[in-house]
């Protein structure tokens, strides 16, 4: 850096972020000041120095091919929201049972009761056997639960 | 759809409502500049497209939460940024590994061929291997100006002011200049040398 030190816009102007006015009063300055124009002349050759020279191959195809084997699943037309639809879809569904007396309060009992039987064979029995007594077993349980 | 006279937001709606090929309309538009600043990042042509290619698979998986407030290009930097910011962390990780896991012999041998051998007539350092020196942040504001993004999108990509870009670019400018004075024109580069 030399003792004059960058001009404050020298920077933006090479850039072409500065105001027309700004721009204007940035280019008057360079026009007297021999610092300040090695300065611009060295961004210039910066940039030069760093833009690329060649284009990059078209990678259109690439990309498509990819794009069309990742669409079915988790493309913007499916995907993300199929999962909470779901299982926002199974809650009202079974809500609507339950409310609708299709799915008995019952079944609840029915769970606890075998949850709480000591017997687990008797539970198994009762559960998967189909016997009259065995129903009418399954029932006094029930209401035995119940009244716990 | 001639993708050439219809907008990125038009086209982004096209895809959103089915038709996926509109996407390739963006990527046509869009994929020089992304290249570009994946090169810049990355260092190599073929890290590049392997990560330019990555960023708009990305992009299209997401789509559906690109807000509409800010450009196309602005939205799959970011994406790009983040995308390549990764890539050089596992990178930088697979080769510490690596050098872990050599001889002491075979990482002597190694440490000699990485270093410059400045003034003994060694390779000069290439402008994409003096952009090494930066860290990712500053790399990727001299990455978007190269690309001709003004100082509001490089802002808006990397989620930092106006003034923060400027700094950065200014820093940058410097490390550059001093890393890369040996290919600069003399008179230019004389000033570097006395920082």
């Amino acid at each position: 850096m030399t003792d004059h030190g960058q001009h404050p816009g020298l920077q933006a102007f090479h850039d072409g972020e500065l105001s027309p006015a700004a721009a204007g009063a940035v280019k008057a300055h360079i026009a007297s000041c021999p610092a300040c124009r090695e300065e611009l002349k060295a961004l210039r050759s910066l940039d030069v120095l760093l833009k690329r020279k060649e284009p990059f191959s078209d990678i259109s195809s690439a990309v498509m091919e990819r794009v069309g084997a990742a669409a079915p699943a988790a493309g913007p037309l499916g995907g993300w929201w199929k999962l909470p639809a779901m299982a926002l879809a199974s809650i009202a569904i079974y809500a609507f049972c339950v409310e609708s007396g299709l799915l008995p309060e019952r079944a609840h009992a029915l769970t606890a009761a075998v949850a709480a039987q000591r017997e687990a064979g008797k539970a198994s029995a009762l559960l998967f056997g189909g016997s009259a007594g065995s129903k009418e077993e399954l029932l006094a349980m029930l209401l035995e639960g119940d009244n716990k | 759809m001639l993708f050439k006279e219809t907008g990125d937001e038009e086209l982004i709606d096209a895809v959103l409502d089915g038709d996926a090929s509109a996407f390739g309309g963006l990527v046509a538009r869009h994929q020089q500049k992304l290249l570009g600043f994946c090169f810049s990042m990355l260092g190599g042509r073929e890290a590049a497209e392997d990560a330019a290619q990555e960023v708009f698979v990305k992009a299209f998986t997401a789509l559906p939460q690109f807000r509409r407030g800010s450009s196309f290009s602005t939205w799959i930097y970011r994406i790009a940024f983040n995308h390549c910011s990764n890539v050089r962390r596992g990178a930088a990780r697979a080769r510490q590994e690596s050098f872990d896991a050599m001889t002491e012999e075979a990482r002597e041998r190694a440490m000699l061929k990485a270093a410059p051998a400045a003034g003994q007539g060694g390779q000069a350092a290439l402008p994409a291997g003096a952009l090494d020196a930066l860290p990712a942040g500053y790399r990727a504001a001299i990455a978007l100006r190269l690309e001709g993004e003004s100082y509001a999108d490089i802002a808006a990509s990397l989620g930092i002011t106006e003034d923060a870009v400027k700094a950065r670019l200014k820093r940058a400018r410097e490390v550059l200049r001093a890393r890369l004075r040996h290919l600069l024109p003399a008179a230019v580069s004389k000033d570097t040398e006395t920082q």
